[in-house]
This record gives structure tokens, sequence and C-alpha cells, in this order.
């Protein structure tokens, strides 16, 4: 069951406080966080869990037409490269 | 029996005058961010966000940079910052160093965020601005920024990730105290958050959401009179965070001390580092004896571990290059309670420092960290910020360390902030459930043949020995 691990607590280090794994797998567009097998795998099989829901392609361990590169198992980048890449994106949509 | 003197309290009237620019100082100069095409990026980039005085600043090779009598007046309300003798520690520890802090922690936003907030919404106004808007998580940045334009009498909007809005009230309930509105992302303020809430109406936000709408508000505003704020990572926040290490100099010289042996401060985005250190890191360049520290987690040892190369933000490669001390950005750090601490790559100006050997980092585990926390809190009374604990962790072996050697040193840190909304990470460790995690050197090694063909900076350093 998708919701077995949603009320697990444990700290958001991108919003900076904790947070349910609820909020974690479905962060990006319905699917988990970049972040979320590195933040888990000291609580439950996160690694698992992932892998009996998702794609390959939903986890970002392949490309996904459409979705951002923030869809894989990546870092988040850093603010200034955040920053340049929406403002790239916003300039050309507004 | 007299009362022993714990904190020097600086006058109005002795605040510094001027920021400290190190990028003026740096014996060989900064490696240039560079652009996808491979060509240094250019400062006009940024002007649809920033107003062209900070870009300014970022790109200013100026020594010393005037602070606005006006953004002067605006810190006394809570500056100068004491320097406080941490005695009790120094007791508790046994040593025979002499251990002083910088109290960030008593600004009105509980940190040192507000050192560049208010000068950041002094110059847009200058500029004609009359809206910042920014993003926040947990809320630290956004109250600072909402406090900074509330003094100034700006507009503040701040679009805060919804589930943070509705779990983290203070923040937010503060931010509206201010005067700023605090809206909850995604909103149906944007067109990115409503394309979000089209296709998901419970969407709980995102921080990538809430940068998105802050961003599109500042862009899309026809009259230009908008812009977007960010409280670190940027050489301004750092220019503007070096008031810290300035004051403290002065302070020091009411206590009697010559200079410091030791500067000590913990090292995310680099900004509270850089505002204690940096005005040292000048002394050390003249030739003082100095070690500058800047302290990181073991478990994402950037700083300590990783090669100087020119790294992507992202796997699409669409971001700028920029030369900073990196794992690269694939390189996924393991989870840690100090939010802050967890960048994959530290600001250019502080890899530039490290290159030349002007700084020396250091990465300690977070168990240490909080069991320093603890003693520190028990002895010197103030709770400090998560990753402020990496910081105290490093005080204490210094001092340990002046014990085992019978030195009398001089060791001087930054409280960056206090850590009263964020004791969740206090409770766990009193539950025993955080653990130690260093990288393992085979994932070290992984990361390092990922980022083996990264172009590499020229390393700017004389070989000189500080």
């Amino acid at each position: 069951m998708i919701e077995r691990y949603d009320l697990e607590e444990g700290y958001c280090r991108k919003l900076g406080h904790h947070l349910a794994f609820n909020y974690c797998r479905r962060v990006n567009q319905g699917l988990p966080c970049v972040l979320a097998r590195d933040c888990w795998y000291e609580s439950f099989p996160v690694a698992e869990f992932l892998a009996g829901h998702y794609s390959e392609e939903e986890l970002g361990w392949k490309p996904l037409a459409g979705f951002t590169p923030q869809a894989g198992f990546t870092p988040a980048p850093g603010k200034l490269e955040t920053l340049l890449a929406i403002l790239g994106r916003v300039r050309k949509e507004v | 029996m007299s009362v022993q003197q714990l904190k020097a309290v600086l006058p109005e009237s002795e605040m510094p005058r001027q920021w400290y620019n190190l990028a003026a100082d740096l014996p060989k100069g900064m490696n240039p961010p560079l652009g996808p095409d491979g060509q240094p990026v250019k400062p006009e980039m940024l002007a649809p966000v920033f107003p062209m005085n900070l870009i300014e600043q970022e790109v200013s090779s100026q020594r010393w940079i005037d602070i606005p009598e006006e953004v002067l007046q605006l810190y006394a309300l809570y500056r100068p910052s004491p320097l406080h003798r941490a005695v009790f520690l120094e007791k508790a520890l046994g040593t025979p160093a002499r251990i002083y802090y910088k109290n960030e922690s008593l600004s009105p936003a509980g940190s040192h965020k507000p050192n560049t907030a208010i000068p950041q919404a002094w110059y847009n106004k200058q500029f004609g601005i009359k809206k910042l808007v920014t993003e926040t998580g947990a809320g630290q940045w956004g109250s600072a920024l909402a406090f900074a334009s509330s003094l100034i009498g700006l507009e503040c909007k701040v679009y805060m990730v919804r589930v943070s809005f509705d779990q983290k009230p203070f923040r937010r309930l503060m931010m509206h105290v201010w005067g700023a509105k605090c809206i909850a992302s995604p909103s149906h303020h944007t067109k990115a958050g409503r394309d979000v809430l089209a296709r998901d109406p419970e969407c709980p936000g995102s921080l990538g959401i809430a940068i998105s709408e802050a961003v599109e508000e500042a862009v899309s505003d026809t009259s230009g009179q908008t812009r977007y704020s960010l409280g670190s990572v940027l050489n301004h926040v750092l220019l503007h965070q070096t008031i810290i290490g300035l004051e403290a100099k002065k302070q020091l010289a009411m206590f009697g001390e010559k200079q410091p042996d030791v500067v000590i401060a913990c090292a995310g985005g680099g900004s509270n580092f850089a505002g204690l250190s940096f005005p040292f890191v000048a002394d050390k360049i003249a030739g003082a004896k100095i070690d500058i520290i800047p302290v990181e987690p073991t478990s994402c040892p950037t700083m300590t571990k990783a090669p100087f190369v020119y790294d992507h933000g992202d796997l699409a490669k669409m971001t700028p290059l920029l030369p900073m001390h990196s794992l690269g950005h694939d390189f996924v750090p393991p989870p840690i309670h100090a939010g802050g601490l967890r960048y994959h790559g530290i600001a250019p100006l502080i890899s530039a420092a490290i290159v030349e050997g002007l700084v020396t980092p250091r990465a300690v585990p977070q168990l240490e960290c909080y069991a320093s926390a603890v003693q520190f809190a028990q002895t010197e009374g103030i709770i400090v910020a998560p990753e402020t604990s990496h910081a105290v962790a490093a005080v204490i072996q210094e001092a340990r360390k002046a014990k085992e050697e019978g030195k009398e040193k001089v060791i001087l840190f930054n409280l960056s902030g206090h850590g009263l909304m964020d004791l969740r990470g206090y409770e766990l460790y009193f539950q025993e459930k955080l653990q130690d995690y260093a990288l393992p050197q085979k994932d070290i090694e992984q990361a390092l043949e990922r980022i083996k063909h990264h172009p590499k900076p020229a390393l700017l350093a004389t070989g000189k020995k500080y």
C-alpha cells in the first residue's frame, strides 16, 4: 500500500523543518522528491518502497519526457543556479 | 567581589562605516562563473531580478564599500551585536583558551540574516523599487526580509511553501506582524502557481515552485518596480555580513585582545562564515598568524574532501558553471539535521580563499555537534541553531587542544542564530534517534570518478604559506 509510510516523520533539508513522508512521495508533480531516497534510508527501506511503486522513468533513473531534471534522484542545485534557470524559463513564458 | 566583564558592547557611534570586500584582496583573484557556452556570465543576466546598484556590488573589486547612513541607522536597532566571552564554557572545559562569540541571535529575526536583508531593501528602494518578493521554506529568510522591508517602507511578498505555511505558523506570523504578505505556494497569484494547481489542487508546494512564483512576479511586473531578493551565496550578501567581523575586531580590543588565534564559523552557503572571518582573512593576507576555520558536517564534506572544479548545478547542464569545491552536481549528501549546511558546493569566494590557503575547513560529526550545543546551552545559556552547533563543536575541539598544548589561545566564533524555533533536532538527539554518518571513502571516490572530466579552474594561488 502506497500510504504505508505516510506518517513517518523526518527532517526536510530543503525546507528546514520536519515533515511526514506523505509530502516527500508526491512533492514532485505527484512523484517523489529528488532527495527521498537519501533522506529516508535510515527510517525505513525507502529504496525498496520506491522501486515497488514507481517506474525507473518516474524516479528519474531514466529520462522522462516533460519532467525537469529534478524529477530524478539528483540533488537540488544551488540557489544561484536555480535562480538563473528559473529566470531563463520565466522570461520565455511571461 | 568585582564582576568580571563578560561582553563588549560597542556604542552605535563605533559601528563600522564600511563593509569589507575580500574580492579586492585575494592575491590571485577569482575564477569567473562560466555560462553553458563556456563564456563568463555577465552581470546583466541578473538585471531582471536584482537592482543594478546591488549587481554593482556583486561584481565590485573595491576593497571598502561605504555603508549608507540610513542603513547604519537601521542597523542600530540591533547592532552592534555584543561580543561575549564564554567564561563558563571555558571553566567547564578547564581550558586556558579565551573563547569569544559574536551573538547574532539577538537580531529581531533571531539570526544574522537581517544584516543583508536591510541593505538589500534599502538599495532596492534607492533604485526605485516598490516591492520585494522572495521565497521561503521554514521562514528564516522570509522573516528577515519582511522585517527589513517594514523598516525601509517597501511592500514585501513572501511565497512560503504551502506545507511549511501550514506546519510552521510562527515565522509566518512574524512576517505578517512585520507587514509582509505571506502567500502559501503554489498560489493563484502567478502562472507558475496556477499551472501547478490546475494539475494538482492539493499540491503541498515545493521550494522550486515558490522560487518560480517569486521570480515570475518580479519579472512580470511591467512597471519595473518589483525585484527578487536572495539571502545567501552571492558576493553582495557576503559583503553585507562583514559588519560582524569588523565589529568583532573593535570588541576584541575592548577585552584587551590584539587579535584572535583562531576564527571559527559554520559554512553552508557561506554568508555567516564570510561575515565573521573575511576581515580577519584580510589581516592574514597582510601577515597575521590566524587559523580561520569554516566548519561543515562530516556527512557532506564539500570543503574538506572535494576538488576545485567547474561544476553545473543541475544534470541538464542548463545553468552556469561555477568554480567551487564540489563533489559534483549528482552527488547526494546523506541526511543531517542542519539544513543550512547541505549545499553540495560552497560560495565561490570561500573556495578561492581555500585554494589560496587562507582558510582551513574542518568537518565535524552531528552527534558531537549536538553534544557541544547542549554543553554550550548548559554553560552559556543560549540554545544555538542546529547549523551553529557545528561551529560550537569546532570551538570546543580547539579549546581542548589549547588545554593539551597549555596555550592561552584566543578563539573567536560566530553564534549565527538561536535554535528556539528549531528544537526538533534536539528532541531527536535526546531520543537517540540521530546517528553519525561519515561519507565512506568509496562514495567519495565514486563521486570524484564522475566529475573527473569536469573542467578545472585555474588554481589561482600564490603558493605562499600563511
